[in-house]
């Protein structure tokens, strides 16, 4: 252990052994100029990284690979001190709808016109203070902190958690980084399409060099989903025998938990493969009451339901579970939705393509980034990609639809025709200039990348998730565009904040650090 | 319900939201919104869900002596005096504990099925091994997920460098804080010559070549970070207004010296550098640099998950368990792919007033102790409460030992005996205030006989046998002597005084369909209580010499008299319905 303390006292040591290129290994500057006390204290001053959202709260040191604990908000946490009723065996679990149950598992929604603000404010005060009493072990408010927020969030409610942090604890400063660019920095890219199949809304992001071009949100979600399934499952609940009947629970975390279980043992969705197995199994009429036994199977999923007291074993069709979940989230092909809000993934995706400039377009194609509880759900980001394939392989990127179209472009392709000129050639018309700095990058950039450029389909990138790629990206120094400062925000709230934060972009990329202290802030995408 | 009737709660007065709006500056539209939320309070509803978070159990709140207020968790800052494993009492130095992941380094773990205490056992020679741990409980052990010690001590650093199987783990990380490390300290010579990891090592920086096996999310995370790194140093390389090498303070490096050598010797040199800039940081491309691509049946990548049953799924709360990353295995699909987790460690914290910074409670430092140096709990300042039903022919049942469920049926009146006992050596003012009719859906009618009195202060028992004789006559004509009349006491004791609390529940009306909110049967009671004292003592009375001779500082003048007020939430019972 004695090398653990080494590299724990010094920072330094770490840091250097993994940075690639070769140069001397140097003396720890700051431990020879200052006491050996405030390298102690150095220590200690490593940001913490708590990542928020409506369900849950992750948190933990910069420069670890995951989060040291994840709290979720439930009707459990919010209960009275000393309240253990839930633990207790004879505890009656209520039968509430679980539209209104979902309400009590939220820390806020996007529709703010029942949203309890204060009630906001015990609850993360309370996770907060567990956070760091139960498993950071630090004292809270000494170290900075890193906080990590889907890119929207409604001021009051922005406003609101600041003013709790600031006031509870001593921070002396908060920083905020959006969770897309983070989820894109934690699977190593630069540019990319994250789909966050998150709780209230599927919100899909184009991030083009770490930056936010296109945002499009639909309310076919995780929480939809949700219902879809309670419903399924209470219609196997209604289906099972009187005596039993009424003893099956079914509520809100039961219903979370066994989607779940049923996404990681591909339940939810009936892969297209499989389908064609069972098809070709059919077929053959060899071992019939095998293959019929075994397509049974196939056919239904046997989960151990939860009883008041134990369990029961119980089959729930796959394809309900595989209805609902295309239902819910990732849509039909050629499905017209009246309102924009509801949108099936499927075509969301293919719709925020679509209206990505076409450079854009090429590059985040091939980088397309799931994250969010639904991404766990297995086989369900391949459908909802081989939807928006299909859909592409239809009608291509234009947003034209109709019977009359072949016909129309025909006519046009053939008066195009006669100027039309090969897109590239006219690209490459330019002159180089004798100095041009662009044109150089640009040359230095191609011969760079032109082996590795990959091809041109939609394609899927894994990424470690949000709080990690925070974690990174403080670890490496990084400044980001959101610093509240303690004093500035107190004194003013967010109405302090700047509008415009057009900084020196070049400056900000490579990660350093400006001198000087910022004179104003900005809340950036928030403000 | 969730403690046994009759039960009290207090609710900590810093949460009142009209306190709170005076200390902060919020937009307009904040404080309409508190306004409304203060105009709803007027009388305090023990059903909101935001009481759920100010209410406490009367043993978990402090008293600061210097505000004069209660304290509970949510207005006491902490501070961590000692951090110690909860099973062994392995006391970790601060600078350790960040490193081990706050988690025992020993060998206390706990089962990842049922969260229990898992004992190391042996599996063949009781002295040699090989080990595993075990979990009495559910009977989890280690060789469900292919894992044996060959020692029984030092478990914790044995299972960091097993992967589940029980093959070495591919590139030995334990933490961040480790990584890498153990090689910094080492020359090449100590190390074995061709250990497994040296061998990863030397494959690593083949570039392009996708390893066979995928890297869990630790090593993943250092690869990323190692590329970031890389390529922030590529491309500032060359930039002459700033290099990376200067955010360690490295003066030494080669890199930063030419950069502090530019700024001196050329300046349109570095101008023409800065131009020439034209490196841009790329993005990571191949597995050793932590690139990914996500299993599908297009991407090539048949990692593929093998289908596996609903039964060997890992439940929320067990994957929960498995945090952080570096120790568990928060990603887990499968029960086998699930870790034993080292114990988390606990500490011992002081807490301090939020506003005057006055220590309210100090433990002693010894981990084996459960003793406190300072602890100023608020029962010694505040009357402690009981109740009890009124023994009278068609009352209520006394409560047994261990409480019990209280039913009372609607409509029919009754009383119960609720004693304050007072803890100050100083008499103290009463006055309970309580609404007549209970907020919420259901109003019960209350009505407390006697709302203000006196209580006697804790003096010895024996001071009170003595002066028995001579002051016969404290409140005499207020006691009801058993009887209940309102205005009057029914009891009074040496520091205590019992008051009669009528109630009249409201019958709960319902369709048969309908189902109850949990605890909407239950009939809660909210008293405003007000104490008022002076205090006597000489040490409140050095004090207040003290301050009288700092009268420079213009802070009034404490002339001793202590005011107190707060909401009390007492649960009677149920309504039968």
């Amino acid at each position: 252990m004695t090398t653990t303390v080494a590299s724990a006292i010094r920072p330094g040591l770490r840091e250097r052994q993994q940075s690639g290129s070769p140069h001397t290994p140097s003396r720890y500057i700051s431990s020879v100029q200052s006491s050996p006390g405030s390298s102690f204290f150095r220590a200690e001053e490593d940001p913490i990284i708590i990542e928020l959202d409506a369900r849950e709260l992750n948190a933990g040191f910069q420069g670890e690979s995951g989060p040291q604990c994840t709290i979720p908000f439930t009707p459990r946490n919010s209960r009275r001190i000393g309240d253990y009723r839930e633990y207790l065996p004879d505890y009656k679990r209520r039968r509430a709808e679980l539209q209104t149950r979902c309400k009590e598992y939220e820390l806020w929604r996007n529709d703010l016109s029942d949203v309890n603000l204060g009630l906001l404010e015990d609850k993360l005060e309370r996770a907060v203070r567990e956070v760091y009493n139960k498993h950071l072990l630090v004292d809270a408010g000494a170290a900075r902190l890193v906080l990590v927020l889907p890119s929207l969030v409604p001021h009051p409610i922005l406003s609101t958690i600041l003013t709790l942090l600031f006031e509870r604890w001593k921070y002396s400063s908060v920083t905020l980084l959006p969770a897309p660019a983070m989820t894109i920095a934690a699977a190593g890219l630069r540019s990319g399409l994250v789909v966050d199949l998150g709780w209230e809304e599927t919100v899909i992001t184009a991030i083009y060099e770490y930056r936010e071009v296109q945002v499009r949100r639909s309310t076919r979600a995780m929480k939809a989903l949700t219902l879809k399934v309670g419903e399924v499952l209470g219609i196997v609940r209604n289906e099972q025998d009187v005596q039993f009947r009424d003893t099956l629970l079914l509520d809100f975390d039961f219903v979370e938990d066994f989607i779940d279980r049923a996404g990681a043992c591909h339940a939810m969705l009936v892969d297209v493969d499989e389908d064609l197995v069972t098809m070709v199994e059919a077929m053959q009429v060899q071992q019939q009451a095998d293959s019929k036994s075994r397509s049974e199977n196939r056919a239904k999923i046997v989960i151990d339901w939860p009883t008041g007291t134990s369990s029961r074993p119980i089959a729930i069709p796959r394809h309900a579970l595989h209805l609902a979940c295309v239902d819910a989230i990732v849509g039909k092909k050629n499905e017209t939705r009246p309102d924009d809000h509801e949108q099936s993934v499927g075509q969301l995706l293919y719709s925020t393509l679509r209206s990505l400039s076409s450079d854009v377009r090429a590059i985040c194609m091939p980088r397309i980034v799931f994250s969010g509880r639904g991404a766990r759900v297995a086989g369900l980001s391949q459908r909802i990609l081989d939807t928006t394939e299909s859909i592409v392989s239809q009608y291509g990127w234009s947003a034209v639809r109709g019977n009359r179209l072949p016909v129309k472009r025909a006519g046009l392709a053939e008066l195009a025709q006669a100027r039309a000129a090969p897109a590239d050639a006219r690209h490459n018309l330019n002159s180089p200039g004798a100095n041009d700095f662009v044109e150089e990058r640009l040359a230095k950039q191609k011969s760079k990348d032109v082996d590795l450029s990959v091809p041109v389909a939609l394609r899927q990138v894994d990424t470690l998730g949000p709080w990690a790629g925070a974690s990174l990206v403080a670890s490496l120094k990084a400044k980001s565009f959101v610093e509240i400062d303690r004093e500035k925000f107190l004194s003013h709230g967010l109405s302090g904040a700047q509008r415009e934060f057009e900084t020196n972009v070049v400056s900000q990329r490579t990660g350093t650090v400006r001198s000087g202290e910022r004179a104003s802030w900005t809340l950036a995408g928030w403000g | 319900m969730a403690l046994p009737f009759p039960y009290i709660f207090i609710s900590c007065p810093c949460s009142d939201v009209s306190n709170r709006e005076l200390t902060s500056k919020r937009s307009s539209r904040d404080v309409e919104l508190d306004q409304e939320i203060q105009d709803d309070e007027e009388t305090f509803d023990p059903r909101h869900p935001r009481s759920a978070f100010s209410l406490f159990p009367p043993e978990h709140l402090l008293y600061c002596e210097e505000c004069h207020e209660i304290k509970c968790p949510r207005c006491v800052t902490e501070e961590i005096n000692a951090t110690y494993c909860p099973d062994c009492l392995f006391e970790s130095p601060k600078v350790m504990v960040r490193g081990e992941g706050n988690r025992c380094p020993r060998n206390c773990f706990h089962c990842p099925i049922c969260t229990s205490q898992m004992i190391t056992a042996s599996v063949g020679d009781p002295k040699n091994g090989p080990f595993i741990l075990n979990c009495n409980y559910c009977m989890w052990s280690t060789l469900d997920v292919g894992i044996k010690f060959d020692k029984p001590t030092g478990i914790r650093g044995q299972l960091d460098e097993i992967a589940n199987g029980g093959e070495q783990k591919a590139a030995t990380v334990h933490s961040p804080y480790s990584y890498q490390a153990d090689y910094a300290r080492k020359s090449s010579l100590s190390r074995p010559p061709l250990s497994p990891a040296d061998r990863d090592e030397i494959a690593d920086p083949k570039e392009d070549s996708v390893s066979a096996t995928p890297l869990d999310p630790t090593a993943r995370f250092n690869a990323l970070k190692t590329f970031y790194k890389e390529q922030i140093t590529e491309s500032s390389a060359t930039d002459a207004t700033f290099s990376t090498s200067a955010l360690d303070m490295a003066y030494s490096s080669p890199s930063s010296l030419q950069r502090i050598m530019n700024l001196y010797t050329n300046k349109e040199g570095a101008t023409i550098r800065a131009r020439q800039k034209l490196t841009v940081m790329r993005e990571a491309r191949s597995a050793s640099e932590g690139f990914a691509l996500a299993a599908s049946r297009d991407s090539g990548v048949e990692s593929q998950s093998p289908r596996i049953d609903y039964d060997e799924t890992v439940t929320a709360s067990q994957r929960a368990f498995q945090y952080p990353s570096f120790i568990g295995n928060p990603a887990a699909l499968k029960v086998s792919e699930l870790r034993p987790m080292p114990t988390l460690m606990r500490t011992k914290r002081s807490k301090r007033c939020a506003t005057c910074k006055h220590i309210l409670a100090r433990p002693e430092l010894k981990i084996s102790s459960a003793r406190y140096r300072i602890k100023l709990i608020a029962l010694n300042y505040v009357p402690f409460v009981t109740i009890k039903p009124l023994p009278i022919a068609g009352g209520l049942p006394p409560p047994g030992p261990d409480g019990g469920d209280v039913i009372l049926t609607p409509g029919k009146p009754v009383q119960f005996i609720m004693t304050l006992r007072n803890p100050l050596f100083d008499d103290v003012s009463v006055s309970l205030g309580t609404p007549s009719v209970t907020p919420g859906r259901h109003g019960h009618r209350v009505t407390i006989l006697c709302p203000q009195f006196r209580l006697g202060k804790n003096s010895d028992a024996w001071d009170d046998a003595l002066s028995n004789n001579n002051q016969p006559d404290r409140g005499t004509g207020n006691i009801a002597g058993g009887e209940q009349v309102a205005g009057k006491l029914y009891d009074q004791g040496r520091n205590w005084a019992s008051v009669v609390l009528e109630i009249i529940p409201a019958s709960i009306v319902r369709q048969q369909s309908e189902e109850l909110d949990e605890d909407e049967d239950v009939i809660e009671i909210p008293i405003r209580v007000r104490l008022e004292w002076t205090v006597t003592d000489d040490e409140a009375g050095m004090e207040r010499r003290k301050r009288d001779t700092r009268l420079d500082e213009g802070d009034d003048i404490d002339d001793g008299k202590r005011e107190l007020n707060y909401w009390m939430v007492v649960g009677i019972g149920r309504v039968a319905c």
